[in-house]
C-alpha cells in the first residue's frame, strides 16, 4: 500500500524506500503495542502473534500466485515484490514474538521454527542478491538464458575443434594443438564445478591464458592468430561458467526458498489446527 | 596476446523460458543444426517424426519440479511424524512437578491429563459448541487440585465466591495516584470465568516457573492499577494490629519498665531480647511465643505459683438450720446452726443436671444460702434441696468415682475428666465418713492433744513459752474435784489441714473446717486450673457457671496472659505457627530470607515499639476513649511502606505483587 501511495506521489527510489521503511516501522510499533496490551489483559498473546504470523504467510506465499495469474491485473510483480519484503520483516517481528527463543521446544514445533529461519534466511539472502546478481549479468558483454548455456559451451567446443583443423600440420601448429588436447580442452567439456559454483574465480581463464601467452615464442604468425582466437575462446567460456554460477545461484536460491515456503505454510496450518485442538479453554 | 573474438552462432530461438521441454538435440554438438523446427509439444513429444529426438525439461520446470518435491517429501515426513504418537506434537518438555506425576511414554493417555482435546477425534476439531459434559481443562487441572482449592470456585477470581470477592472488593484499600496504567485495557476474560491457563503456561521446559506474572498482569483485574511499591501501594498501617497474638503481653511496658527494673544475677538491668520470647524455628522463622520457663518464668513463676495456690473448691458442705435436720437427716454438726455457704461454679456444673436441683440453685441467686429467708418456706425447701444434693453428689462420687455419667456424651466430658482425674473416690469417701457418718478420721488426720495446742485461735497469737502452751498438770493446780483437772478424753476437734505444707505442688484435699472438696494449684500450667478454664470457656458467654469459674482466683492467674475466646469455644493455650502472615490471606511473609541480612536481625528495625502507647497499667482507662486517637492504642508502631521498599525495589530484592501476595486462597479469608 505505502509502494502504491509513493508511485502516485512520485518519489524516487529512495523516497520510496524510505517512505515503505517508515510504514512497516510504524505497523510493528502499532503491532507490538497490541501484543503488549494483550499480554497485560492476560489474553493469549499466542494466538495473537501467531494469527498474524499465519496470515502473513498466506500473504507472502500469495506473490507466487500473482507470478502464474499475468493477466489479471493485480498491480505489477514489482509492487508485489515490495509487498513481500515489507511483509516479510513485519513477519519476522511477528515471529520472534511468537517464539521469544527462536527455536520452539518439541519436535515438530522446533521442525516449523528451523523452517521459518531458513525461509527468513533465504529470504534476506535473495533480497541481497537478487541486488547484486542482475549488475553482475548485464556486467558481462553477453547475456546468454540458463537454459541454453549448455548449448553455447558446445559451440566453444565445435569452434575450437574447428580452429585447429583449419591449421596446416606444422609443429607450431602441434604445440598449439598439444596445448589445447592437454589443458583447455577438458576444460571446455567438463562442467562447472561445485566450488565454482560458490564462489566463481578467473583463476581458470587466467592460468590458461597465461600459459597460452607463454607458448607465443614457440609458434608462427599463423598459429599465434589461431591462439588469439583461443583465447577469445577461454575468455567466452569463462563468462560462460560465470553466467551459469551467478544465474544458478538466483534458481537455487527461488527453489530452496519456495519449497522452504510452500512446506513451511502447509506445516503451520497443521501447527494451527493442533493448537485450536489442543488448547486450554 | 592478440585477442581475437570468435563468431559463434546464434542459439535457435525454438523454446521459451516458460515451456516446460526443450529439445533433446540442444547438446548435441554433432546435430548442433539439427533442431526441430517447433520444438518439442506440451506434452513433452519431438516435432520431428522421422528422427525424433528426446525433449528434456527446461530449467524453470526442473525447478518446479524440484520444488513439488521437496514439499511432498516434507509433508511426508511431518505425517511421518504425527504417526509416532503424542511426543512428535508435544510443544515442549512439562515443568517438573508435572513431568514427574505424568511419567512414562508419553502417549495420548498422558496428554489427555490435561488436554481434553487428546481423547477427540480429528472432525470435531471443526465442530462448533461445546459439549456441557466435556470438562474442560480447569475441570482436569482440578482433578490433582482439588484438596487445596475449592472446585466449585475454581474459576473465580481468587478461587473465592462471589460474596467473599465482593467483601474483598469492599474491604480494599483505594490507591490514591494515578498512574498511566488505568489505560492499560481490562482482563480479557470474565471474573467468573478464569481458567488455569490464563496463568499458568506449561511446556516451556523443565525448569520454567508457572507462577511467573508481572505486576501489569497482576493488576489488569483491579480497578486500581499503580504504578511502583514504593510509590503508589497503599500502606499498611493496620498491621500488626490485627494480628492474632494467643499470650497477652505488653511489648512497651516490658521494654521500657520491667526489664530495666529487673536486675538479673549479675547485677546489670534485664536485657528485652526480642528472640528469646521468639525463637527461630528448624526452618529459621520465628516462632510466635517461646516457653514459659524460658520467657515469662524468671519473674512470674513464684506469683503464679502463690495466685494458683488459692483453692478452688469442688464441693462446700453448707450450713443449715437445726429445724432443717428433721428433713436433710444426718448432718455435720460443724456445719448446723444457720443458713450459710455458697454452691460453688464447679458444684454447679456438677449438678445442672437435676432440674430440680438447678431451679433450687438459681431461687437462691445462685447458690448463695446465706440469702436464705428463715421465714420462706420455700427459701428453705430449696436450701434444703441443695444440701440434700451436695451430699448425696459427694456419695455418688465416692462410690462411683468422681466423673459424672451424666456427662459420658458431653463435650465438656474431656477437660472435666482432666480436671477430676486426680481427684481420689478414697478421698472424697473419707470426707463422706467424716462429715456425713460422724466416724473418726485417722489418725494422721487428728491430734491428740488437741484441746489447745491446734487451735488457731491460740496457736498463732501466744509465745511458745506461755503457760497456756505448756502440757497441763492438774494435781499440781487444779483441786481433785475439779472436772477439768480429772484427766477425761476429750471430744478430738478436727485438726485443720494445711495444705501449703502439706501439699506444696498442689493437688486436691480436704478441708474438715470448711467441709470442702478444694483443690491447690501447683504454678503456671496446673493441669486442673487449665481443665478447669477449659471447661469454663467451652460453656456459653451468657453461662453463670462460666463466669464465676473463669472469676476465681488461680482462673484470673491464667486470664491475666492467656486470652480466652470471646463465645464458646476451645482455649488455646499458645499458638505454635511462626509469624506470618495467617494463612488465609492474600498476603504471605516470612521472616526467613530477612534473616540474612545482618541490619534486620534487629527486630526493632522493623518492629517499632511505640512508646506512646497508652499504659493500661499506669494510666486511668475510664479517662480515654478511642475516638482520641488516629490510630487504636498498640504496643507497637505501625509499620511503614518505606522500611519495605527501601529494599524492595525492581533492581534489588523486587517488587512484583507475587513477592508478598497470593492469588490462590486455600480457605476463607479473614475480613
Amino acid at each position: 500500500m505505502s509502494t502504491i501511495l509513493t508511485h502516485s506521489i512520485s518519489l524516487s527510489f529512495r523516497g520510496r524506500r524510505r517512505a515503505s521503511i517508515a510504514a512497516t516501522l510504524a505497523v510493528i510499533l502499532m503491532w507490538v503495542v497490541g501484543a503488549y496490551f494483550v499480554d497485560v489483559s492476560l489474553g493469549r498473546t499466542s494466538i495473537y502473534s501467531g494469527v498474524t504470523l499465519l496470515v502473513c504467510l498466506f500473504a507472502l506465499t500469495l506473490i507466487g500466485l500473482r507470478k502464474r495469474l499475468i493477466m489479471l491485473p493485480l498491480m505489477s510483480v514489482s509492487t508485489w515484490v515490495q509487498i513481500h519484503i515489507y511483509t516479510a520483516m513485519f513477519a519476522c517481528v511477528a515471529y520472534v514474538i511468537h517464539v521469544p527463543s527462536i527455536i520452539a521446544n518439541g519436535y515438530f514445533e522446533s521442525v516449523l521454527s528451523w523452517l521459518f529461519i531458513v525461509v527468513s534466511v533465504s529470504g534476506f539472502y535473495g533480497l541481497y542478491t537478487s541486488r547484486t546478481a542482475p549488475k553482475r549479468l548485464t556486467a558481462l558483454s553477453t547475456q546468454v538464458r540458463y537454459d541454453r548455456i549448455a548449448w553455447h559451451r558446445d559451440q566453444i567446443v565445435i569452434a575450437a575443434k574447428k580452429l585447429l583443423d583449419q591449421l596446416p600440420e606444422t609443429p607450431d601448429r602441434n604445440v598449439l594443438a598439444s596445448f589445447y588436447q592437454t589443458h583447455v580442452q577438458p576444460h571446455f567439456v567438463s562442467p562447472v564445478k561445485f566450488l565454482y559454483l560458490m564462489r566463481p574465480t578467473t583463476t581458470k581463464k587466467r592460468q590458461l591464458l597465461g600459459a597460452l601467452a607463454d607458448l607465443d615464442r614457440y609458434m608462427d604468425a599463423r598459429v599465434r592468430q589461431a591462439a588469439g582466437k583461443l583465447a577469445a575462446l577461454i575468455r567466452t567460456r569463462d563468462e560462460l561458467d560465470y553466467q551459469y554460477a551467478i544465474q544458478f545461484r538466483l534458481r537455487a536460491w527461488v527453489i530452496l526458498h519456495a519449497a522452504m515456503s510452500l512446506l513451511l505454510l502447509v506445516t503451520s496450518i497443521f501447527h494451527a489446527i493442533l493448537v485450536l485442538g489442543w488448547m486450554g479453554s | 596476446m592478440r585477442r581475437d573474438d570468435v563468431d559463434l552462432p546464434i542459439s535457435p530461438p525454438h523454446d521459451r523460458p516458460t515451456a516446460r521441454y526443450q529439445c533433446g538435440r540442444a547438446c548435441d554438438g554433432g546435430a548442433a543444426t539439427g533442431m526441430c523446427s517447433l520444438g518439442p509439444t506440451r506434452t513433452g513429444l519431438c516435432c520431428h517424426q522421422s528422427s525424433p529426438c528426446s525433449p528434456v525439461l527446461t530449467a524453470s520446470a526442473r525447478a518446479q519440479s524440484l520444488v513439488t518435491a521437496l514439499v511432498g517429501v516434507g509433508i511426508l515426513v511431518v505425517l511421518i511424524g504425527f504417526t509416532l504418537g503424542s511426543s512428535f506434537i508435544k510443544p515442549g518438555p512439562l515443568s517438573t512437578p508435572h513431568a514427574q506425576i505424568l511419567s512414562g511414554s508419553m502417549d495420548a493417555k498422558s496428554c489427555a491429563a490435561c488436554h481434553p482435546g487428546a481423547n477427540s477425534s480429528l472432525m470435531s476439531w471443526f465442530m462448533t459448541g461445546h459439549d456441557a459434559h466435556e470438562p474442560m481443562q480447569t475441570d482436569r487441572c482440578m482433578d490433582c487440585h482439588h484438596a487445596r482449592l475449592p472446585r466449585q470456585y475454581a474459576r473465580m477470581a481468587h478461587n473465592l465466591s462471589p460474596n467473599q470477592l465482593q467483601a474483598a472488593t469492599a474491604n480494599a484499600q483505594p490507591v490514591n495516584a494515578v498512574s498511566w496504567k488505568q489505560w492499560l485495557p481490562k482482563p480479557a476474560f470474565a471474573q467468573n470465568d478464569v481458567a488455569c491457563s490464563v496463568c499458568h503456561q506449561e511446556h516451556a521446559g523443565a525448569d520454567a516457573n508457572l507462577s511467573v506474572m508481572t505486576s501489569e498482569q497482576c493488576q489488569t483485574c483491579h480497578q486500581s492499577r499503580f504504578d511502583s511499591f514504593a510509590t503508589d501501594h497503599p500502606g499498611w498501617d493496620r498491621w500488626p494490629y490485627e494480628s492474632d497474638g494467643i499470650v497477652e503481653f505488653n511489648h512497651q511496658t516490658h521494654s521500657r519498665r520491667h526489664h530495666p527494673g529487673t536486675i538479673d544475677a549479675s547485677g546489670n538491668p534485664a536485657t528485652f531480647d526480642c528472640q528469646q520470647c521468639h525463637p527461630k524455628t528448624e526452618d529459621q522463622n520465628f516462632a510466635i511465643v517461646s516457653s514459659y520457663e524460658i520467657a515469662c518464668a524468671t519473674c512470674h513463676d513464684a506469683a503464679l505459683r502463690q495466685q494458683t495456690s488459692e483453692r478452688m473448691d469442688l464441693f462446700v458442705v453448707p450450713s443449715l438450720g437445726q429445724p432443717d435436720l428433721a428433713v436433710v437427716g444426718r448432718w455435720p454438726p460443724s456445719a448446723t446452726g444457720f443458713f450459710d455457704g455458697d454452691v460453688g461454679p464447679l458444684a454447679r456444673f456438677l449438678m445442672r443436671d437435676d432440674a430440680v436441683l438447678s431451679d433450687a440453685i438459681e431461687s437462691l441467686d445462685g447458690g448463695k444460702l446465706s440469702r436464705v429467708n428463715p421465714a420462706s418456706e420455700s427459701d428453705r425447701r430449696a436450701a434444703q434441696e441443695i444440701a440434700v444434693g451436695i451430699r448425696d453428689r459427694i456419695r455418688s462420687m465416692a462410690q462411683a468415682g468422681p466423673l459424672p455419667a451424666t456427662e459420658s456424651a458431653s463435650t465438656l466430658r474431656a477437660p472435666l475428666r482432666e480436671l477430676l482425674r486426680g481427684l481420689s473416690p478414697q478421698l472424697i469417701a473419707a470426707a463422706t465418713e467424716s462429715w456425713f457418718e460422724n466416724r473418726e478420721r485417722p489418725a494422721m488426720f487428728r491430734n491428740a492433744s488437741a484441746l489447745m495446742n491446734d487451735d488457731d485461735l491460740l496457736s498463732d497469737d501466744l509465745p511458745h513459752d506461755d503457760p497456756l502452751l505448756a502440757p497441763y498438770d492438774s494435781a499440781t493446780t487444779l483441786p481433785a474435784t475439779d472436772d477439768v483437772a480429772t484427766p477425761k478424753r476429750l471430744p478430738t476437734t478436727p485438726s485443720r489441714y494445711d495444705p501449703a505444707k502439706a501439699q506444696p505442688d498442689g493437688g486436691w484435699y480436704i478441708d474438715d473446717v470448711r467441709l470442702a472438696i478444694s483443690y491447690r494449684g501447683s504454678g503456671h500450667s496446673d493441669p486442673v486450673i487449665r481443665s478447669a478454664v477449659e471447661l469454663a470457656v467451652g460453656l456459653p458467654p451468657e453461662d453463670s457457671v462460666r463466669r464465676d469459674l473463669l472469676s476465681i482466683g488461680p482462673a484470673v492467674a491464667c486470664l491475666e496472659c492467656h486470652r480466652p475466646p470471646r463465645s464458646q469455644g476451645n482455649m488455646v493455650w499458645q499458638n505454635a505457627l511462626p509469624i506470618t502472615a495467617p494463612a488465609p490471606s492474600f498476603t504471605k511473609f516470612s521472616h526467613r530470607p530477612h534473616m540474612n541480612l545482618p541490619a534486620l536481625a534487629d527486630c526493632k528495625h522493623c518492629h517499632a515499639i511505640n512508646d506512646n502507647a497508652i499504659d493500661a497499667e499506669t494510666t486511668d482507662m475510664t479517662t480515654v476513649s478511642l475516638s482520641d486517637f488516629v490510630v487504636p492504642p498498640h504496643d507497637f508502631l505501625p509499620m511503614a511502606k518505606h522500611v519495605c521498599a527501601s529494599c524492595h525495589t525492581p533492581q534489588a530484592a523486587g517488587d512484583d505483587c507475587t513477592k508478598c501476595h497470593r492469588y490462590h486462597i486455600e480457605a476463607p479469608p479473614r475480613f
